[in-house]
């Protein structure tokens, strides 16, 4: 070989070793644990805290998930998809969804070879059957009225299903990924039929139901016939009520627990802390808000509700009440929508003075709330920052179920209320501020309201849409039907030998892939 | 065979008496089970619908004789929460309950009588003067606090014990036993007291009387005297208080049970009553109230097995 080929080919060869031995160094430099991330090891339980115990699994007898039912939920049965930070549908159960030109069918496509824990075939039927028992007539779960848009589900063949809608509907995607909603679920057909699903969950998930001692303890093991091959890595996952959130902080602490979550601003704080502990955070959507009933006096006037709106004092409350840990909002869309100026109401004592006095009567409202700590601490806070503007605030302790009896009757004057995460708030905000909504949390009626709701449903555009919702926000500041008390992060905590927590939705960790490093 | 029969007619009236009141009570609380199955974005219409097809809003006096009549048949009906049999629910925690209630009482029994027996042995000596004085301390923590303690101590700090949880017997004894260690103390520390008190107080009413100046000029040792003459008529009040305590904790030991994430009585009656689940409710109460006089008679028949003269009156009529 002549030896100018041979000189060429070597300082290639150079070329290529540096260019090889840089990449390498680039990777274990910057992202060390990257080389490690295929390195998941197999095997082993975790024990996972959780606030409460399960209300149940069927879609009709339970009504709704926790956010603790809904982690166990998500290790046992699939949605058709996932969604990603951008808003993309990822595939899960279902493969594909193309929406029609007009946008009111939606074409969804189904994974082949998945069967659900009990052996029965998922397929069209499957879906259909979900679907169906969803709309039937003696079907009484609250979210329905948010499902109202969906006029039909259909069975085209064995793996292809179509979603009729009653006019475009943006929300159905989010609506088919969501995390937190029952209806998104997929169970057995068989184990729903036989009524067993409610207590015996079955599903197609990477983890199949094994006992359920009510109160103490949810077991689900490993499913080794998964359709994703090679998962799940852990052998077992044992959620616990822990209803005591310091002493749950403990069981995690000692050991007991491997995972749990908490919105408490002192134990977040005292758990970030911690360096035997590893911290999840995520941003979600969502907030925590005052309900102001706009159909009883004083609060039917603006100006009041104005007035209350300037008096409250955000930052102030964050601060004291959740120490920081959740961000102050001025619209409740997190990520989902970045909104400019929404005209967000500011703490502003003069205004506020200069609103009641143009009121001109004494204003003296009640504040339903809750005898936990954070109830209390609302209603003392409200209390004394309504004070100072001169309005009399009268709390009135009680129980949860007795908050929301007041709200569903509308006998309330103000009340505390979680505004819920989720990827698109359309839905929730035309159920709670549409002024024909039975819903109607707020009893709100606002014509221009109405209609920009009504455009939000129907809007595809995305910039439009999101125009539309900020505007709407806009909207709710200037009438205050609610005065926002903070927004929502969420934290979950970690004993350092569990990997594999790779995201956390409306407050819940994907527990799927987890891993334990042993 | 007349004493078993009045017990019974006593048990009767009791169970009418108290589930006829809760029944009551629920009822006119607001809101019922119904706001709670809705769920959160339920409309009124919604709600009514749900109370129609329960039978809510069916007349008060109906609902309670239809639910007497299912319960002279075993039937204690279907929780409209968890729609679990309540039975089944209540059978499923009791073994929570009755391992708590037993050990917690043993562990203060264990406290209370010895620490009775010297305190009414050396009255108003320095011995008694610093166990009054412990028991006064102890007394006036509250049961949280000392929980809370007890599991920073022995499950955060000394790694010795669980700080939460239920492990049934099934799973093995010693793990089972762990776990009620924290909660079964955390109850004893506080009820050892009036337990030992009382029993001092008769002790000391016990050791002056003739029969025991007989004993002890016969020359019989000190702890003959105290444990086999002086101990049994001294435990009248002590069994009465201890039945009361049982009683009590047959409804479950609430703080302990959230504290520690035991699924007990406790826990699962007040979230039904949080949740107006008026079925589960209804045989909670039923099942604390029988167990209460069943508890009562327990006692009265351990008193004439104590006294004998008890046991002749009632052989006589």
């Amino acid at each position: 070989m002549p030896r100018v080929v041979m000189k060429i080919r070597g300082l290639e060869f150079v070329r290529i070793a540096t260019c090889v031995c840089a990449i390498l160094a680039l990777i274990l430099t910057a992202a060390p644990n990257a080389i490690f991330a295929g390195e998941q090891k197999y095997g082993g339980s975790i024990g996972v805290g959780v606030e409460s115990d399960f209300p149940g699994f069927d879609a009709l007898k339970a009504g709704s998930l926790s956010m603790s039912s809904s982690a166990a939920m998500n290790v046992i049965c699939e949605r058709l998809f996932n969604m990603d930070d951008d808003g993309n549908l990822k595939p899960m159960l279902g493969l594909s969804a193309t929406p029609s030109e007009d946008r009111t069918i939606w074409t969804i496509k189904l994974r082949k070879g998945v069967t659900f824990h009990d052996g029965t075939p998922f397929n069209a039927d499957a879906v259909i059957h979900h679907w169906k028992r969803i709309f039937a007539p003696e079907s009484r779960i609250s979210y329905l009225r948010l499902l109202r848009p969906i006029r039909s589900v259909d069975k085209i063949d064995d793996f292809t299903i179509r979603f009729n809608l009653k006019h475009p509907w943006p929300p159905i995607a989010a609506t088919l990924s969501s995390i937190g909603s029952m209806a998104a679920y997929i169970p057995s057909p068989r184990a729903v039929d036989e009524g067993t699903h409610n207590w015996s969950p079955v599903g197609t998930g990477p983890f199949v139901f094994k006992e359920w001692e009510s109160g103490n303890r949810f077991v689900v093991e490993r499913n080794p016939n998964y359709w994703q091959k090679g998962k799940p890595y852990l052998d077992k996952i044992v959620f616990r009520p822990l209803p005591d959130p310091h002493t749950g902080f403990a069981s995690l602490k000692s050991g007991q627990v491997h995972v749990m979550w908490t919105d408490r601003g002192n134990l977040i704080r005292k758990a970030m802390k911690d360096n035997s502990l590893v911290t999840y955070k995520s941003e979600d959507a969502g907030a925590m808000v005052l309900l102001l009933n706009c159909s009883r006096p004083p609060l039917d006037d603006v100006r009041v509700r104005r007035a209350l709106a300037h008096a409250w004092n955000q930052e102030l409350f964050v601060k004291m009440s959740a120490k920081d840990t959740i961000p102050v909002v001025h619209d409740p869309f997190g990520k989902t929508c970045k909104c400019d100026d929404v005209c967000y109401r500011h703490y502003d004592i003069k205004k506020a003075k200069q609103l009641l006095a143009a009121y001109g009567k004494p204003v003296e409202v009640r504040v339903d709330h809750t005898t936990t700590p954070r109830g209390r601490e609302i209603a003392v806070i409200a209390q004394q920052f309504f004070k100072k503007v001169g309005v009399t605030v009268k709390p009135v302790p009680t129980d949860y179920l007795t908050i929301r009896t007041k709200i569903i009757e509308k006998t309330y004057q103000i009340a505390g209320w979680y505004m819920r995460s989720g990827r698109d708030l359309g839905p929730l905000f035309f159920a709670i501020f549409f002024s024909e909504s039975p819903i109607n949390l707020a009893c709100y009626d606002n014509p221009e309201m109405d209609r920009l709701l009504l455009a939000q449903r129907i809007e595809t555009d995305p910039e439009k849409r999101k125009s539309l919702l900020c505007t709407i926000a806009r909207l709710l500041n200037k009438d205050a039907p609610i005065i926002y008390c903070g927004g929502r992060h969420s934290y979950v905590f970690a004993r350092p030998e569990v990997k594999g927590i790779t995201s956390i939705r409306g407050g819940i960790p994907r527990l799927s892939d987890v891993w334990l490093n042993k | 065979m007349k004493f078993l029969g009045k017990k019974f007619l006593r048990l009767i009236a009791v169970v009418l008496a108290v589930t006829a009141l809760t029944f009551l009570m629920v009822n006119f609380l607001p809101g019922d089970v119904a706001y709670e199955i809705a769920g959160p974005d339920a409309a009124l219409e919604d709600v009514k619908a749900i109370q129609e097809e329960l039978g809510l809003n069916k007349n008060i006096f109906l609902r309670y004789v239809n639910w007497l009549g299912c319960v002279v048949s075993g039937d204690l009906g279907t929780s409209f929460r968890t729609h679990r049999p309540v039975l089944q629910e209540i059978l499923s925690r009791l073994p929570v309950t009755i391992e708590l209630l037993i050990l917690s009482q043993i562990l203060a029994l264990a406290l209370a009588s010895p620490s009775g027996i010297i305190s009414g042995y050396k009255a108003q000596t320095g011995v008694d003067k610093a166990l009054s004085s412990t028991a006064f301390a102890m007394i006036s923590i509250p049961i949280f606090v000392l929980a809370l303690v007890l599991i920073f101590v022995f499950a955060l700090k000394l790694k010795w014990l669980p700080a939460t949880g239920y492990t049934p017997i099934s799973d093995g004894l010693w793990l089972n036993l762990r776990g009620f260690i924290l909660p079964a103390l955390s109850i004893a520390l506080v009820e050892w007291i009036p337990l030992m008190r009382v029993l001092r107080s008769d002790m000391i009413a016990t050791l002056k009387e003739d029969f025991i100046l007989m004993a002890r000029s016969k020359g019989l040792p000190v702890s003959h005297v105290l444990f086999r003459h002086a101990l049994r008529p001294s435990s009248f009040t002590l069994i009465t208080i201890l039945g009361i305590q049982i009683g009590h904790l047959i409804g479950g030991a609430l703080i302990v049970e959230i504290i520690f994430a035991l699924p007990g009585i406790g826990r699962l009656f007040v979230s039904s009553i949080f949740a107006r689940d008026f079925y589960m409710v209804q045989g909670c109460v039923l099942f604390i109230a029988v167990a209460y006089v069943i508890i009562n008679f327990v006692v009265d028949v351990l008193y004439s097995v104590l006294d004998p003269r008890i046991r002749l009156e009632e052989q006589n009529g």
